[in-house]
């Protein structure tokens, strides 16, 4: 029957995968990266440390498990801008699959790298890409050669063209392109989520809710059907592998969903049947959003929570977060941009075809789907104020629904084909009186009288379908010619450089080795290497810069860029790099440079070599102490102007560090210190009400001693696996608002213990923790990161619901299965 | 009977071509004048680049500021003119009186004027045909004045001096405009709504204003075609735009195209442009000399209040032709037009005197369709031409009603046609009448304005009266709504960022004034950063380049102004510059030299009683380079 179709199609997706195979054949073999990869590989190493930390610190109970996943989701990661729990708002899941895969592949007789086995793993997503494409077309099953257009869907998955846009497009995610690994962590499964979210609407879209009997009984109906599930599977796994193409794909799912009663409106249906349909697809809405939201919720929630925590940085481009404005999209979208950048716009013109076609038939809600990403696409900079509607935009880089229009694209295009061979189709059968007709004559969705006939008639539709065949095959090629060759041209300079990397990577190999070992056994501190603004920007290996290819094999730095994470990333740019206490203040214990720089007075050489030098700079280590001084009230985004005045000033070197907190002023109105809170970047209101501008009115610190007095470092200091860091201390008497500080970035996760009990932490500027420590005496300081209490009772509830739904499906199963002997 | 019809139709025909034909000789002796010649020459210019260098270039590197592929009719008419004389010759060509290239350039509009004539006669007569295939009792001879109604509205078009001034004598393409528009909507009446959608795409394209029909153009479509004649017809729009844009395409130029369309918005920030309006009454008959951003209703200005009160007017029409979805005859719809091109005329700011120009179109066609009874939805409708409803009143019309607007669409025209003269005379005062050259001062053209104000509000309650529909608060309501959210902070006397105001006073010597982002995000997306100055950020500001000057109209409704100021991070070393602060012409604080390193400084400025608020950047004496200069979050303090 339609044998042929599904050969052809199966030709094309081996054929898409095996091009991708053999076009990006040199991207494992890259030995550094110059990309968005340092960061994720950063990670992968780090989840793999954190994998053995917790091996030794959980107890090996029946809390074993619970102990390690909980490390693993929820760490700190000490590698930039004085640590970050990034796991705890970033995904994690990728990277403890890949170390988890990795430690399994480890018990075979071969060796590989991890650096390695993470490349193989993100090339391998990249070039089955066309896999998930695939899929995703034959679930929804377009018209016409259903599985033909998925096939076609496959051969065009990964040639989507950009001026580097972040989007699908290939550039986003090679070595010479932007390194989105984790990206392809979540848009591998992205179609699939939207392809069966869609069918599992449709096929909800009879249902009928009049009670709450009948409610729950849907609901079981529903919850172990197989579309679901897989929607859910999907919708999760999108979002597990990229949290914000989770949003774009569940934000996808509302508007699938939505485009119904809407389209039913359009139709100038009556009002009482829109609202109808409405009812009736809430609760599958519901259904899917909220289960994936409850799989979600131990990671979700906690962000929310916590999200004071998370910096949405000043430095990053506007562009990022508020998007680009309508009328630079729509001419993008009109010159080819979008989808076609650098050739011909076939991909658009096929884009646009599949809208309207989409419009025509029962495929409607993609080309919603459309209207909605690109919608969504014009951002804040076209919508203003109003995109924060949308929980979650205010923290969302809305520039990156490009992914979601490119993923509507990916859709419509193979619909806007079908379609066409579809009416091609109809003028066929028209012409099937003339001779002509056994030459072009198509496949016709619906049976043409000819096909009807009970006689000859299989040898007809199979003749049509053959030729069918052959008109995909024809477009299809058209379309290679078209979009190959330019996916070609941006690959041939990718292996280029590559090579050229790698060799040049290869002459820095004896001196990095060397330089690694000697950094392994440094006391506990940070690395200066540089920063972008002074001769860091120039002390490359093999063209990537060292502050950044150190951090990436988990060597704590410094001033690696401004980053939307962690919140001490803004403000650590004011460090000053000629003045020690900036040094000690952030623990840079260690700095590397090039042989020419010359050395500031207090770096003292420790170890030279050809193409670089190490210092030590003496440094407090991780601990300092310092007396708190005053009360900020602040909000995340108000505080960086404050920090800033006060980092570069005396306030530093005398050990003056004022609270920060994301409390209303009032909580601290009897407090003795002075106190102050910020009404946006750069004006204040004290105690009395009255505002004042930072630059007309310097905030006044006063430390409330009138000797000072300091908490002493008896030591010794020992971190364990950056996770736990402990010291002695002694506290003189009279230690008025005496101050602990940790060099690492303030999170309500990080626990503080004296003597083994329990003590509030508090913010200090500019981003660090603190204890306050008043009673005289000796004590030994423990600050421990802990993974959340409530990411882990979210996860064993989630974990517990996941067992009882497998076994409510076995039991149901196994119900059915005794039913015939019952019969 | 029957050869009562015959020799009654003839005499039709011949009064038809009578009138035609003193049309066009009325048309063909003004082509001589040289009309606006500002336009006539622009036309020249866009047309012979376009000619020499192709449609993407001319548009590229003239100031060609209508829509992109309107240069294929202007360099149509040089085309044409070229067959006959030479272009590049240049005495010859860029004289006022060639009359060769006026007769070329007026052909299409004179064009157009039969082609509107034609449409209102075929409206009528399809109306008529359809009279007679369904009430055979009420036949033409019985009723004489019915086809002759036709007659005499397409004559009322043709011999209309508004119609005459603007096409053959001004050598304006709005009658143009207007005929493809009608074109389309004669598709959409045929059940041709891909067609509909192209034909309405080259309406645009020829006449950019022809875009404020849209929602509506496509809500009757929907109304008519349901949802597959919208999705034909939005398609149809697709494929005009990309074929008349396709050279733009191929060349990767559309944002060429999109600035053509989009430009125009804020291009000449006046309060009218000879347009006798509301704005026009508001600045006591001086609309080109006045901003239109001084402010009315608390901080709103005159041009975002014009755009409320248009857009109020937009939602009631939309509301009006929705309310009719049952019926959905043309009625409404061609009330729904007057109503909102009379409003794009009257209440927006920056309207120019020939945005009226479709309502002397659209009023007849309502009057050929406004044949009423004792009810509104009797009116003929598309819904009686397709036979579904059978009207029972045509016979009752009443004579006087139609007298009555005839005179009041005289009325308007010579209004109108005044304000059109005046318009062009200010400018070519030898190319108007003389009896008229005399008229311009605002004793005469503000009564004029009031009184189109006057007409538009009777025509405006005459519906809302007529129909009283309840969802027509709606757009009443939205308008409220858009006053008061805009004045919340006055009203709570809370302090007001400046960058919610715009200038009416805006220049620099370097890129574009932005708002919350330094001078360099002028040059587009990619250059987009956060204002911040030595490193200290701002989410609110002004960015600028020495030596700036901006003026705000600040309507004495503010004391105190607080501002942070700065070189911006991103402006290389040599920057140095001093800030002024004037006040109604006094200066009000100036700063001491900033330099590129210094940290931002915070000035308190009293500003009680000022109206106009005058915020300077100087250059600090070597030059403005890397004078990147931003005021940093402004607030007026009421």
């Amino acid at each position: 029957m339609n044998k042929f179709e599904k050969i052809i199609s199966i030709a094309m997706l081996v054929f898409a995968i095996g091009f991708n195979l053999w076009l990006y054949r040199l991207e494992p073999t890259a030995t550094l990266d110059p990309n968005d990869n340092t960061f994720q590989y950063a990670l992968v190493l780090r989840t793999n440390e954190v994998w053995d930390f917790a091996d030794k610190i959980c107890p090996h109970n029946l809390a074993f498990s619970i102990c390690h996943l909980s490390f693993l989701t929820d760490h700190w990661v000490p590698n930039w801008a004085q640590g970050y729990n990034l796991p705890f708002y970033y995904s994690h899941v990728p990277q403890i699959m890949i170390v988890a895969s990795y430690r399994l592949i480890s018990l075979l007789p071969f060796t590989i790298s991890l650096f390695t086995y993470y490349h193989l793993v993100i090339y391998l997503l990249l070039c089955f890409f066309p896999l998930s494409v695939f899929l995703a077309l034959r679930v929804i099953n377009p018209p016409a050669g259903g599985w033909l257009a998925a096939g076609f869907g496959a051969l065009i998955a990964t040639h989507i063209s950009t001026d580097g846009l972040y989007g699908l497009d290939p550039p986003s995610f090679l070595w010479r392109g932007y390194g989105l690994s984790s990206q392809l962590f979540g848009m591998i499964w992205l179609p699939m989520a939207i392809a069966y979210s869609w069918r599992f609407l449709v096929d909800s879209s009879q249902w009928t809710i009049y009670s709450f009997k009948t409610f729950f009984a849907t609901v079981n109906r529903v919850l172990l059907t197989s579309n679901f599930l897989l929607a859910i599977l999907f919708l999760v796994f999108t979002a597990m592998g990229h949290l914000g193409l989770g949003i774009i794909a569940i934000l996808g799912v509302g508007a699938l969903a939505i485009s119904r009663p809407v389209m039913l409106l359009i139709e100038r249906q009556p009002i009482q049947a829109i609202f109808r349909d409405f009812r009736q697809i809430l609760l599958p809405l519901l259904l899917l959003v909220g289960t994936t939201i409850f799989f979600l919720s131990y990671w979700v929630i906690p962000i929310l929570l916590n999200n004071n925590y998370h910096n949405n940085s000043f430095w990053d481009p506007i562009w990022k977060f508020n998007s680009y404005p309508w009328k630079e999209t729509l001419t993008r979208l009109f010159n080819g941009e979008l989808f076609d950048f650098g050739r011909f716009p076939i991909f658009t013109g096929l884009v646009g075809l599949g809208f309207f076609a989409s419009l025509s038939t029962s495929y409607r809600p993609f080309a919603f789907l459309f209207i909605i990403y690109i919608a969504l696409y014009f951002g804040r900079t076209t919508w203003g104020g109003l995109i924060d509607l949308i929980p979650g935009m205010a923290d969302f880089h809305i520039s990156r629904f490009i992914v979601g229009l490119h993923l509507a694209g990916l859709f419509l295009a193979p619909i806007g084909v079908a379609w066409m061979v579809e009416k091609l189709s109809a003028i066929s059968d028209q012409l099937s009186a003339t001779r002509l007709h056994s030459f072009i004559r198509l496949p016709a969705r619906n049976a043409s009288p000819a096909r009807q006939s009970p006689d000859g008639s299989s040898r007809m539709a199979d003749g049509q379908r053959v030729a069918g065949g052959f008109v995909y095959l024809f477009i299809s090629l058209l379309t290679i010619a078209t979009l190959y060759p330019q996916t070609i041209r941006y690959n041939e300079l990718n292996d280029t450089l590559i090579i050229q990397a790698n060799n040049n990577y290869a002459q820095w190999k004896t001196s990095e080795t060397k330089l690694f070992d000697a950094l392994q056994k440094r006391p506990p501190g940070r690395i200066y290497v540089g920063r972008g603004a002074n001769w860091g920007k120039n002390f490359e290996v093999a063209d990537v810069t060292m502050f950044v290819h150190i951090s990436t094999y988990g060597f704590p730095t410094v001033l690696w860029l401004p980053e939307t994470w962690s919140p001490s990333s803004d403000v650590e740019q004011y460090f000053v790099d000629e003045w020690p206490e900036h040094f000690d203040l952030l623990n840079l214990n260690t700095v590397v440079a090039p042989p020419e720089v010359k050395p500031l007075q207090f770096w003292k050489l420790e170890q030279t070599d050809e193409k670089w030098k190490r210092y030590s700079v003496p440094t407090s280590g991780y601990f300092t102490p310092g007396v708190r001084v005053a009360t900020v009230s602040t909000t995340r985004d108000t505080f960086i102007n404050v920090v800033h005045l006060w980092l570069q000033s005396d306030n530093v070197k005398k050990g003056w560090f004022p609270q920060l907190s994301f409390l209303p002023l009032p909580v601290f109105n009897t407090s003795p210190l002075p106190a102050f809170g910020m009404v946006d970047e750069t004006t204040y209101k004290t105690r009395d009400n009255t505002l004042h501008n930072l630059f007309a009115e310097k905030p006044v610190y006063l430390s409330p001693q009138p000797t000072e007095k300091r908490i002493f470092l008896t030591g010794p200091e020992s971190v364990t696996g950056d996770m736990i860091f402990k010291t002695k201390v002694h506290v003189p008497e009279n230690c008025t608002e005496c101050l602990l500080i940790l060099k690492q970035t303030y999170h309500p996760n990080w626990k503080a213990y004296v003597d083994s009990k329990p003590v509030e932490t508090f913010t200090v500027f500019p981003f660090l923790t603190a204890i306050k420590m008043e009673t005289a005496g000796d004590y030994t300081v423990e600050f421990h990161y802990e993974p959340s209490g409530l990411k882990i009772f979210l996860m064993t509830a989630e974990g517990l619901a996941l067992v009882a739904l497998f076994l409510h499906f076995l039991s149901r199963n196994f119900a059915r299965k005794r039913l015939p002997h019952h019969s | 009977m029957e050869h009562e019809n015959v020799k009654y139709q003839m005499t039709n025909a011949k009064w038809l071509l009578f009138i035609f034909f003193i049309a066009f000789l009325l048309r063909l002796s003004l082509i001589p004048n040289p009309g606006f010649e500002a336009d006539m020459s622009f036309w020249k210019s866009w047309g012979l680049a376009t000619v020499d260098f192709g449609i993407v270039e001319a548009n590229k590197i003239t100031n060609n500021n209508y829509p992109a592929p309107f240069s294929y009719i202007l360099g149509g008419m040089v085309g044409t003119y070229r067959l006959f004389a030479d272009p590049h010759n240049f005495n010859e060509f860029w004289t006022n009186t060639n009359v060769l290239f006026l007769a070329i350039a007026k052909a299409f509009p004179i064009a157009a004027d039969f082609g509107i004539a034609g449409i209102i006669l075929w409206l009528y007569g399809y109306m008529v045909r359809w009279l007679k295939n369904n009430h055979p009792t009420i036949q033409p001879s019985n009723h004489p004045t019915i086809p002759r109604l036709g007659l005499l509205l397409a004559s009322l078009y043709l011999f209309n001096p508004v119609s005459l001034i603007d096409g053959a004598w001004w050598g304006q393409v709005d009658s143009a405009g207007v005929f493809l528009f009608l074109l389309a909507v004669i598709c959409v009446v045929k059940q041709k709504p891909t067609l509909a959608g192209v034909i309405y795409i080259v309406a645009v394209m020829t006449k950019l204003q022809n875009m404020i029909y849209g929602p509506l153009f496509f809500l009757l479509i929907w109304q008519l075609s349901g949802y597959r004649g919208l999705v034909r017809s939005m398609a149809g729009a697709l494929i005009g735009f990309v074929g008349l844009n396709i050279e733009f395409l191929l060349a990767k130029e559309m944002s060429r195209v999109f600035a053509s369309l989009t430009e125009n918005y804020d291009y000449f920030p006046y309060a009218s442009l000879n347009a006798y309006n509301l704005w026009w009454v508001v600045v006591g008959g001086e609309g080109m000399k006045h901003s239109d951003k001084f402010l009315t209703i608390g901080i709103i200005n005159a041009k975002r209040l014009g755009l409320y009160i248009f857009s109020s007017v937009y939602a009631l029409a939309m509301v009006h032709q929705f309310s009719k979805r049952k019926i959905s005859n043309l009625q409404p719809f061609f009330e729904s037009l007057i109503l909102v091109v009379g409003a794009f005329f009257l209440f927006q700011t920056q309207s120019h005197d020939r945005y009226a120009f479709p309502i002397i179109v659209f009023l007849l066609l309502w009057a050929a369709l406004s044949l009423r009874g004792a009810k509104s939805d009797e009116a003929i409708s598309v819904d009686n031409l397709r036979d579904r409803h059978v009207p029972t009143y045509v016979g009752t019309r009443d004579d006087k009603t139609l007298i009555k607007f005839i005179g009041i669409y005289v009325f308007f025209s010579l209004l109108y046609f005044y304000n059109l003269h005046t318009a062009l005379v200010i400018n070519y005062p030898k190319n108007g009448l003389p009896i008229l050259t005399g008229l311009t001062g605002p004793a005469f053209t503000v009564p004029t304005a009031l009184v189109f104000l006057g007409l538009y509000c009777a025509f405006f309650f005459m519906i809302l009266k007529r129909d009283r529909h309840r969802l027509y608060a709606i757009p009443l309501l939205f308008f409220l709504l858009l006053l008061l959210s805009s004045n919340l902070p006055i009203l709570k006397k809370q302090p007001v960022s400046l960058t919610k105001l715009t200038p009416f006073v805006s220049s620099q010597d370097w890129g574009e004034r932005v708002t919350n982002m330094p001078v360099s995000a002028s040059g587009g997306s990619k250059a987009w950063t956060t204002l911040s100055d030595q490193y200290v950020f701002y989410k609110k500001g002004i960015g600028t380049h020495a030596n700036s000057k901006i003026v705000y109209d600040i309507n004495k409704l503010f004391t105190r102004l607080e501002t942070d100021y700065g070189i911006d991070t991103e402006a290389g070393p040599q920057g140095s510059v001093v800030f002024e602060v004037w006040g109604d012409g006094k200066l009000l604080f100036r700063s001491e030299m900033i330099k590129r390193y210094d940290l931002p400084r915070h000035a308190t400025v009293d500003i009680t009683g000022v109206k106009n608020l005058e915020l300077v950047t100087r250059d600090g004496g070597n030059g403005n380079v890397d004078d990147h200069t931003d005021w940093l979050n402004p607030i007026l303090i009421p």
